[in-house]
């Protein structure tokens, strides 16, 4: 009890540390900009040539924007269904919800050519792929809750995670296998994962849907404290089970889903970051851990990104190839040290 | 604690039939129970394995409604108490694992605290004043440190016992606390919860398969065996015979004089 004002230490570090790597990750970039003048863009100074200061302003800041949107959402889903589920390799990626917005997707971007006529879709409908990916997450999402009901085993579930994914893929296939080379490309490039070409005005529509879900995650803290301890204790302590389990699943129904809409699937933030944060915040309380791993998330997939363009070079690496060289070394970690493997 | 709460029912059942099932698909557990527990007592529910132990505490804690007859706490019937004023009366111990192995026991007893904080459940002077209390009784100081995964499972039981103590609920109901466990720290629990029971004036029920030590350290016990489901203090049980046919006879015979059970050899 004593040890919570301590945190304010590591939460201090972590705002320099997410000021670091956004610094870092303005800066870096195809173009080589000197720093001196991408902080004379960034403050109204003089820049050698108009041109970076477009660069900056953009493309590099809403690509880092939408990074820390994208980082924080998908880690906060991650929290979410680590503590609903009462399971350590929970996330949006393993258990299929990931997959879910992809078939969403999917069905939206090729759909409309195998169903010719009957969906007429422009890719620039921002709106109708978040939702056609939300409700893809959210099916998927309800799926495995009612499986969960009915196995508790940890290793079961995220067995049904991997067959709901598969399932995606397979129809996934199926649909591209008759969907021309160009919206084939479109929906390749989606799956990539990308943090980047997102407008302003996407952007703002990705944070006001975020917002909703860190909102409706904040006002279920105290049920997911209680969640730790189980169901049954939970009800005994006055919790109501079901509507809590409800809010939350909206909650990362909602992060998880919009996310994948925007930016693709991104492999495995959802999964580490909660764990990577509890080994800097040595506690279970939520009250703790949900804005650390939102700081945390920020951080993680802002230095992704500033991978995955690869400084110096024109080349762009597909964001999901870095998180997963991230993350999956964290859960073969996870599992061979099984006792900290627990959340 | 609030002395003129002694002595006051708190828990009360009048021909409680539990079970599962609804109409004609209705499967009845126990039929006929009739017992009423005061505060300041120790009670302990004993029968074999599947009798209905942990379905008449599951019925008790307001997890599945009971069948038919009348179940009371603190004088209102149980179905009229909704979950957030039951959590305020009734506290339980379960059997189930830990969700969280890395809870610390300290954050694990405080999230007893649950039903009386606010939206977002940071604790007040007040609240933590209770944990330490609760903490204290159970002699669990040297562990509040340490993470769940870290504690036998005695210190464990400990813990939670602590847990349901900061909820501050007249009522304590525990399912088994003793299983386990060996012979020293079964009668260490039962004589810390007899302890709580008469010092605190709590009304705390559980369920047993100890039934020598019960007969030892409870104020009163539920003997379910379908037939009698007799209620009383252990030595009116005694005089009536009530363990004698808990068990079948050509394995197990009790001894009313030493209070104990002799293999049939």
């Amino acid at each position: 009890m004593e040890k919570e004002r301590s945190y304010t230490f590591s939460f201090v570090l972590l705002l320099l540390l997410l000021l670091c790597s956004l610094g870092v990750n303005i800066s870096l970039g195809s173009v080589n900009i000197p720093l001196k003048d991408t902080i004379n863009a960034l403050i109204g100074g003089d820049v050698q040539s108009e041109s970076w200061r477009y660069i900056i302003w953009n493309y590099r800041i809403p690509k880092a924007v939408t990074a820390i949107l994208i980082g924080s959402g998908l880690s906060l889903s991650g929290l979410l269904m680590q503590t609903l589920f009462r399971n350590p390799l929970a996330g949006p990626f393993v258990l299929g919800i990931s997959a879910g917005a992809s078939l969403g997707a999917a069905l939206l971007i090729m759909g409309s050519s195998v169903f010719s006529g009957l969906i007429s879709y422009n890719i620039a409908n921002d709106v109708s792929l978040a939702i056609a990916s939300s409700i893809g997450s959210f099916v998927v999402l309800l799926a495995v809750v009612v499986v969960a009901s009915k196995v508790r085993d940890t290793m079961a579930l995220l067995i049904i995670g991997l067959m709901f994914g598969s399932i995606t893929a397979a129809i996934v296939t199926v649909l591209s296998y008759f969907t021309g080379a160009e919206k084939l490309q479109q929906f390749i490039f989606w799956s990539f994962g990308s943090v980047g070409n997102l407008s302003w005005a996407q952007i703002s529509l990705l944070l006001g849907l975020i917002l909703i879900g860190v909102i409706l995650s904040i006002l279920t803290i105290k049920p997911l404290n209680a969640f730790l301890l189980g169901e049954n204790y939970a009800r005994s302590m006055g919790v109501a089970i079901q509507r809590s389990r409800y809010i939350i699943i909206i909650a990362t129904g909602l992060l998880a889903g919009t996310i994948t809409a925007f930016a693709g699937p991104i492999a495995f933030i959802g999964l580490a970051v909660p764990h990577l944060t509890r080994q800097i915040f040595d506690t279970t309380n939520h009250r703790i851990l949900l804005p650390a791993v939102l700081l945390y998330g920020a951080i993680i997939l802002l230095l992704c990104d500033t991978l995955a363009q690869l400084p110096s070079t024109s080349y762009i690496l597909p964001i999901n190839a870095i998180t997963s060289l991230v993350g999956a070394p964290v859960v073969i970690w996870l599992l061979i040290r099984k006792r900290k493997m627990m959340f | 604690m609030n002395l003129n709460l002694k002595h006051n029912t708190t828990l009360s059942a009048e021909d409680l039939c539990i079970g599962y099932g609804r109409g004609s698909r209705e499967i009845r557990v126990v039929e006929g129970l009739t017992f009423s527990l005061q505060s300041s007592e120790l009670v302990g529910i004993v029968g074999v394995n599947g009798i209905g132990k942990s379905t008449l505490l599951r019925t008790l804690g307001g997890v599945q409604p009971s069948l038919s007859g009348n179940l009371s706490v603190n004088g209102e019937a149980l179905k009229e108490i909704n979950q957030r004023k039951l959590a305020e009366l009734l506290s339980v111990v379960l059997t189930e694992p830990t969700a969280s192995g890395n809870l610390t026991a300290l954050e694990l007893v405080s999230l007893g605290r649950h039903p009386h904080t606010n939206w977002i459940g940071s604790l007040t002077a007040q609240d933590r004043k209770v944990v330490l209390e609760a903490v204290e009784w159970m002699q669990i100081e040297k562990l509040v440190q340490k993470k769940c995964f870290e504690l036998s499972d005695g210190q464990l039981q400990r813990v939670f016992i602590a847990r349901a103590l900061a909820q501050d609920t007249r009522i304590i109901l525990l399912d088994e606390p003793t299983t386990h466990l060996d012979l020293y720290h079964k009668v260490q629990i039962l004589k810390l919860l007899q302890r709580i029971a008469h010092e605190h004036g709590k009304t705390i029920l559980f369920t047993t398969h100890e039934i020598e030590l019960a007969i030892q350290l409870c104020d009163k016990l539920l003997v379910l065996d379908n037939e009698q489901n007799a209620f009383g203090t252990p030595s009116e049980l005694i005089a009536r015979h009530s363990f004698e046919k808990l068990f079948p006879e050509d394995t197990l015979v009790f001894d009313p004089r030493t209070a104990s059970f002799k293999v049939n050899k």
